[in-house]
């Protein structure tokens, strides 16, 4: 067992902070991309576990921050009274922040993941969970700033369980890339564990130092697998999609495609008619008058119809789940529609073969 | 014990190392921006490589003064270290009068005088090797032509971000705000280095400025636009798209007021594109390959090829003068009717007769592309 010193001191002491430095700013930059990555979405498209990352990076890059004026710019000599506790020092101070910020930008991405998985029993288990533990943090932070290292033990034992979990429902998702994602966390775990008071005392700064290094090669790898992932919204929605009828104003059907197999629907004429009497009676019901470019959704139990307007055409889409993303792709694809046939579309004569290139369009865009 | 530093000195070498990644992923950005398009040959793309290379020395340079001060104790080699760190530094300004002395840039300021300055930025290079950095004059050289040469690439930034339209003009405008409070930055350093200031708060205004700056960079380089040569867009007359195998036009768009001397133009043209290439290819057997540019009095037509075989589509730009960037927007605007169009285009042949209709909904984009 090594005795340590705090502040951190000797030749390793400027190394190690630089070290220790790289990897925080990098982190913080992680976080901007998610950060970036939701705002840069269309609004009905954000998806909150950008959000859930941008806090889980930020988080871990400030409780580092925290962490490095506590090992190295503050005394660790226990004064009496310390503040508003009995006893304490600097260090443990700077730690608790440290511990805290952590806890609280984890309890953000736990609420932010939860929103859209059920994990166990209902929605935000975990969260309330985690958001419990905050709680005893705060209080047993209050009462004695050096009791509360344990309690972060036992709090990242259970955040691990819960991501692990998480992560084994998060890879099924991933086509490619998955051995980076892997071994960027992997080495993240490692590391962490290396730089721990507990490693350190085992395996003194040189353990920190490797564990740093640890932590920078698995946030450049993750830096490079997040910025090749497409965006949360995207995952699996196509396998949602069941059908897609485009109506002119007149309320004929100019095309349809059923995509599951499983799907039993009625004649696409009728489907059409009634479309467009909904769609009439929604204008009246909403006083909205004749809005267009605007997105209904119609919802029964394990059914969802997507209505999208447009100026001479109206795109239906039917979804076993309500989602944002085929919204987007509805519009993008009744706007195409419309803008590549505008002038047929103006003095149409019945004829459907002029819009069979539809049907590579759809397949391009509903189809995986 | 390796380096000693004190603490503030600890802290303002994290804030050195922060701007100095930010600064290289910068440049790292600058030049795989450039690299993506350098085939295109705009030249003033070229704004992408030499603010590449003007970061490349602005933070080698930078960096290199804050490790003198900070870890360098024997008096010659601070001495020496300083002189490269004031190289570099120079070196960083030749790299925007490289950029400004482009011959396209005579349009809006006199670009004799960036090869002028270009030569006068020699003087502080060889007076900085030569005489010792503390010295007075040294300082007042360094000085007086580090604010000539601003004051030129100022003028330069306002003339330039005036002639521009649109989105290259807001991302210019934060290039320019982003490089300019770098510049501000490098003030502050030398004048602690002068001596006229201590070692103080100086220093974190310095890199805080140099962050701020290289971030607005950042912001403006991210999706920068291929950047034209200055009033391309009047040098265009019109567009055809043609079917070669059908000898019939596709779309055609009129960028000026030019009326056509015939009532049946476009078919005119589309089988006379087609008739002339067939002709040239017998007469020089060159039957594999296509012809790319017909000059003809006062204008020129200039010829890019669809790649989606087995269609024979070829897409004719008529302009008055020969310019990179209107073969550049000839390319983009093949890319972008391929691209629109890429499930009408598979079964053109069953739409003969209605192409007018099909694909008169392309004004929408070539509107879009003329910003």
């Amino acid at each position: 067992m090594l005795f340590l010193e705090f502040p951190i001191s000797g030749d390793i002491r400027l190394p190690l902070l630089i070290m220790e430095w790289i990897f925080i700013i990098t982190g913080f930059e992680i976080s901007l991309i998610f950060l970036v990555r939701y705002f840069k979405q269309e609004k009905t498209l954000r998806n909150l576990q950008d959000v859930g990352y941008f806090s889980l990076f930020f988080g871990f890059s400030l409780m580092w921050c925290f962490y490095i004026i506590g090992n190295y710019f503050v005394e660790d000599d226990i004064i009496s009274p310390f503040l508003i506790w009995r006893s304490g020092s600097a260090r443990a101070f700077f730690l608790n922040l440290g511990y805290f910020t952590m806890i609280f930008f984890t309890t953000i991405f736990l609420f932010c993941v939860e929103k859209y998985i059920v994990f166990i029993f209902k929605r935000y288990v975990f969260t309330t969970i985690f958001s419990i533990c905050a709680i005893i943090f705060l209080i047993l932070f209050f009462i004695d700033i050096r009791i509360t290292q344990a309690v972060t033990y036992i709090y990242w034992l259970s955040f691990s369980s819960f991501f692990v979990i998480y992560l084994i429902k998060f890879m099924k998702k991933l086509e490619k890339n998955r051995i980076f994602f892997f071994s960027g966390l992997l080495l993240m775990v490692f590391g962490f564990a290396l730089t721990t008071d507990v490693a350190i005392t085992i395996f003194g700064l040189e353990g920190r130092m490797i564990g740093s290094i640890l932590q920078l090669f698995s946030v450049v790898i993750l830096s490079y697998f997040f910025l090749t992932l497409p965006p949360f919204s995207e995952f699996d929605w196509q396998d949602k999609i069941e059908a897609l009828f485009l109506v002119n104003s007149a309320g004929i059907c100019i095309y349809y495609k059923v995509f599951s197999e499983r799907k039993d629907l009625m004649d696409e004429n009728l489907i059409s008619a009634a479309i467009t009497s909904i769609n009439i009676m929604l204008r009246e019901l909403s006083e909205t008058g004749e809005e267009r470019n605007a997105i209904s959704v119609l919802q029964k139990k394990g059914e969802n119809v997507i209505i999208y307007q447009a100026k001479n055409v109206s795109g239906i889409l039917y979804t076993s789940e309500e989602l944002n993303f085929p919204k987007v792709v509805l519009k993008y694809f009744v706007d195409k529609f419309e803008t590549l046939y505008h002038n047929i579309l103006l003095v149409w004569d019945g004829a459907t073969d002029i819009f069979k290139p539809a049907e590579i369009m759809a397949n391009d865009l509903f189809c995986k | 014990m390796l380096f000693q530093l004190n603490k503030i000195q600890e802290i303002e070498l994290l804030f050195y190392l922060t701007t100095t990644i930010l600064g290289i992923q910068l440049v790292i950005y600058f030049l795989y921006r450039y690299y993506k398009i350098r085939d295109e040959r705009l030249p003033l793309n070229m704004i992408l490589l030499s603010f590449g290379v003007f970061f490349i020395f602005f933070i080698i340079s930078d960096f290199i003064l804050a490790i003198n001060r900070l870890f360098i104790l024997d008096p010659i080699w601070t001495e020496i270290i300083y002189k490269f760190g004031y190289v570099s530094m120079f070196l960083s300004t030749i790299a925007l009068l490289f950029f400004i002395s482009i011959k396209e840039f005579s349009k809006i300021i006199n670009t004799k005088i960036a090869k002028s300055l270009i030569i006068i930025n020699l003087i502080p290079i060889i007076v900085v090797i030569l005489l010792p950095s503390s010295e007075l004059f040294t300082f007042l050289i360094v000085t007086i032509i580090l604010s000539a040469i601003l004051i030129y690439f100022l003028i330069f930034q306002i003339r330039l971000i005036n002639t521009s339209k649109g989105i290259i003009k807001n991302r210019l405008l934060l290039i320019f705000i982003g490089t300019d409070l770098s510049i501000i930055s490098l003030f502050v350093v030398m004048e602690i280095i002068a001596g006229f200031y201590p070692l103080n708060i100086l220093i974190f205004m310095g890199i805080s400025l140099l962050m701020a700056g290289l971030i607005i960079v950042l912001l403006g380089v991210h999706s920068f636009p291929a950047f034209y040569e200055l009033k391309w867009k009047d040098n265009l007359l019109r567009l055809l798209i043609i079917d070669q195998k059908n000898h019939t036009s596709l779309y055609s768009y009129d960028f000026s007021e030019l009326k056509s001397k015939h009532k049946d133009y476009k078919r005119l043209f589309s089988g006379g594109i087609t008739g002339i290439d067939s002709i040239l290819s017998a007469i020089t057997k060159t039957e594999g390959e296509k012809m790319n540019k017909i000059k003809q009095a006062d204008s020129l037509i200039l010829l890019e090829y669809g790649t989606r075989s087995p269609l024979q589509i070829a897409y004719a730009l008529i302009v008055k003068e020969d310019l990179d960037s209107n073969r550049f927007f000839l390319k983009t605007i093949k890319n972008q009717f391929e691209a629109f169009y890429k499930e009408i285009l598979s079964e053109v042949d069953s739409f003969i007769g209605s192409e007018e209709q099909l694909f008169g909904s392309f004004d929408l984009i070539i509107k879009g592309l003329l910003y």
